[in-house]
């Protein structure tokens, strides 16, 4: 029973199929003069434009990459490159190294990097975030669902508020915790760019995509052929983006429906595991995504329930404060703690639309069995 | 230009009687590298001869590794005839001034074939004109030159200039077996490689908790026994699982103890499998003042529960000095991969770094030792590890 779809997902049967139909039916090259190129080009194309609605955007504004991390990079560094490599940068503390560590680049050099604040849940504090965007500030970026604690946040409002105070501000939403999970509409939001990745919404690994309202401003970190309009030279990934494109249809077909089903499982394995065991704290709080607990254990290490777990095929992550060492991140998980015997317990369990009620009890069950023993012998007499 | 490899074995041939069993040893690690290469090599006059066509730098980077050789030379080998080592030394210098620029030499002509009818000292007189006739910019200095060239006139004559420094010490298991308790941390591999290059043969051994402790800490260990081979040859790795032994410490003995008791169990089941094995003796990575379980007060209270000998090489090494051979030795990346070892997931928030061995021996007798014991060693898992295995 695998609970770690904050981390990647099983591919879809159905996704795979059309993986593996459309590697054999577009083999052309979509650059290629010839029929074959040509029908690949099409095929493309339909794929770009099914994603780009999905979010009611526009299909010459969506970029294909090989997924989240490098949409990340594109935007922010892209766009620094473009700034001249200068200027304020404001950032939340709890975002995905793909943000965190291309600011603490060489790109980012000469600019100063500061953080906002957020909430015991991760949320940022948005009238902190306002105070501190300055007439220099280039550049704030944000996971729109955070990928450990699973906060949301606001971004209609972060952005309008953020361009009211600076409109030359870059904002960009990493959107791979959210994408085919909780709606979203570009046209709605005052954002330069979004990023999105297939593998979390159970397509295939190697691609995703960055949607830039104004791709003139953004400079490409590769440099080759005209594919992705020069952005993102390479032969396009074709079987992935057609495979990406069926992924998100599905997801977002029945998006508000899988939401309300994954608030029931994530309200029953609260109710169920915080009836059963004492001494858990609770990171995510009900305004967080339902598809991820975030939660630190009593006395025990984060590791240590995972293998115990694993031994029953129940597969979960541990907090990041526990394996590694991502020093800021670590420090704001811990504070948010605030207690030195949870700190090295935080558990990450992410779902997805197609679990069960039974597995949930299931997880309850072997969860709360493997915290009480392992307490037992970790406390001695 | 090489088609050679000369090796020098120092001490190796100071070892009269037991000299016969030391080259044997060395010759299987010479082997071992070798493998697959199709590259022959045999003995001549003290020194170690090979013809190497192919892949010579991961071959002489290889052999620095080999305890027992004390240099490596890439060498021309040729005819015994003098026009060919005329000619031959003038190609080499030709080759050798392509990427330095020697401005003084000296020839270094060694006769160990006696039948070749010109003495070393007119021989050196009569190359060292041939080098001055052709290049006229370079100079004799027979006391501090730029580059020596050695002529080492044998059934074949070996022209080289290069020493390259061997790992020294004595072919792996030519002087005894030891266990070394490894514990995928910087230290204990360390230990290991240096008891390796006094000739000791060494076999590992490992303690883990899982599910306490990760699969990964387990291959980690065995990523490191995998690297030891290049230097210890094959290896065998005992991996003993001491959960249990944990959960009796916690549930029978007072918290702070628990660390410094783990250990000695550990060394009661190293000194078990050791003498089970025929093994002489254990090593530890142990460092006095490294952490707080090596003050010299735990140190006797480890020793205390084994009457086997335990070697610690490290004991006087400071941590940068360790860190330096883990890195030369390569098993340093594989050292700081961040797992879960059982010495972390176990240890109190206060560990007593002063132990007083009556209260320890007190806090023990709570312990069914022989029986947690058997059953540890009962159920350990045994890996062969190979030089080949790479």
């Amino acid at each position: 029973m695998y609970f770690d779809n904050a981390a990647t997902t099983q591919i879809l049967p159905e996704v795979l199929d059309r993986f593996m139909e459309s590697s054999l039916q577009f083999y052309g090259n979509p650059s290629a003069l010839h029929e074959a190129g040509y029908q690949s080009g099409r095929a493309l194309l339909q794929a770009r434009k099914t994603l780009a609605s999905l979010i009611k955007g526009k299909e010459s504004n969506l970029f294909f990459t090989s997924g989240g991390t490098e949409s990340n990079n594109l935007s922010l560094i892209g766009r620094l490159i473009q700034d001249k490599g200068q200027g304020h940068v404001l950032v939340s503390p709890l975002e995905h190294p793909s943000i965190l560590k291309v600011i603490q680049s060489h790109f980012f050099n000469e600019c100063t990097i500061e953080y906002v604040n957020v909430d015991d849940s991760g949320k940022i504090v948005l009238s902190d975030l306002i105070d501190k965007v300055r007439i220099d500030t280039v550049m704030f970026a944000i996971s729109h669902v955070n990928g450990e604690t699973g906060a949301v946040q606001p971004i209609e409002d972060i952005a309008r508020e953020v361009k009211k105070k600076n409109k030359k501000t870059h904002i960009h939403f990493d959107c791979v915790q959210s994408f085919g999970k909780i709606p979203l509409d570009v046209s709605k939001v005052e954002a330069d760019t979004f990023s999105f990745s297939a593998h979390k919404i159970h397509g295939p690994r190697g691609v995703g995509a960055l949607y830039a309202t104004n791709p003139q401003k953004l400079k490409p970190l590769l440099y080759g052929g005209d594919q992705e309009k020069g952005l993102r030279p390479g032969t396009e990934n074709l079987p992935g983006i057609i495979a990406f494109a069926r992924a998100a249809e599905i997801a977002e077909a029945s998006c508000l429906e899988n939401y309300d089903k994954v608030t029931q499982l994530k309200k029953s394995f609260l109710d169920q595991l915080l009836a059963n065991v004492e001494e858990i704290r609770l990171i995510s709080n009900d305004d967080c995504s339902p598809y991820i607990v975030s939660m630190a254990v009593k006395d025990i290490r984060g590791e240590v329930l995972v293998h115990h777990l694993e031994q029953q095929s129940i597969y979960i992550s541990t907090g990041s404060a526990c394996t590694s060492r991502k020093k800021n991140k670590q420090e704001f998980l811990k504070k948010m703690i605030n207690d030195w015997r949870y700190e090295e317990g935080i558990l990450r369990i992410s779902f997805n639309s197609q679990h069960q009620d039974d597995e949930i009890n299931q997880l309850v069950f072997c969860l709360s069995n493997d915290i009480h023993e392992i307490r037992k012998i970790i406390r001695g007499k | 230009m090489y088609n050679a490899i000369s090796l020098s074995l120092g001490e190796l041939v100071l070892k009269g009687k037991n000299r016969g069993l030391f080259e044997q040893r060395l010759n299987q690690q010479i082997k071992a590298v070798l493998q697959g290469t199709g590259v022959k090599y045999y003995r001549d006059q003290g020194k170690v001869m090979m013809e190497v066509e192919n892949d010579i730098d991961r071959i002489l980077k290889d052999l620095q590794n080999i305890f027992g050789i004390v240099v490596i030379s890439p060498c021309v080998k040729i005819a015994t005839d003098l026009t060919t080592i005329k000619e031959t030394i003038v190609h080499y210098i030709n080759d050798l001034t392509k990427d330095q620029k020697p401005r003084t030499f000296k020839i270094d002509v060694r006769r160990a074939n006696k039948s070749f009818p010109i003495q070393s000292p007119e021989l050196n007189k009569m190359l060292g004109g041939v080098v001055l006739e052709n290049f006229p910019s370079m100079n004799v200095d027979v006391h501090h030159p730029d580059v020596t060239i050695f002529v080492d006139i044998r059934k074949d004559t070996y022209i080289y200039s290069k020493k390259i420094k061997g790992a020294g010490g004595l072919p792996a298991g030519s002087n005894g077996q030891a266990l070394v308790l490894l514990s995928g941390g910087i230290d204990s591999p360390v230990a290991a490689y240096m008891m390796a290059r006094r000739g000791v043969k060494m076999s590992c051994i490992t303690f883990h908790a899982y599910p306490f402790t990760s699969q990964r800490a387990n291959d980690k260990v065995a990523n490191l026994t995998q690297q030891l081979t290049k230097y210890c040859g094959d290896i065998t790795l005992y991996s003993v699982n001491l959960l249990e032994i944990y959960k009796a410490i916690k549930q029978n003995c007072p918290e702070e103890t628990s660390t410094i008791i783990a250990r000695r169990m550990m060394m009661r089941i190293s000194q078990k499998i050791a003498e089970e094995k025929g093994i002489d003796f254990l090593v530890t990575g142990e460092n006095l003042g490294q952490v707080a379980s090596q003050t010299t007060q735990s140190l006797i209270v480890v020793e205390e529960s084994t009457n086997m000998m335990v070697l610690r090489p490290l004991i006087a090494l400071d941590k940068n000095e360790i860190i330096e051979i883990a890195k030369r030795i390569e098993t340093f990346d594989i050292s700081i991969q961040p797992y879960e070892d059982c010495c972390s997931v176990f240890s109190p928030p206060r560990p007593v770094t002063k132990p007083k061995l009556d209260k320890i021996m007190v806090a023990e007798s709570n312990l069914e030792m022989k029986d947690l014991i058997d059953e540890a060693i009962h159920n350990v898992e045994i890996k062969k590890m190979t030089l080949l295995g790479f």
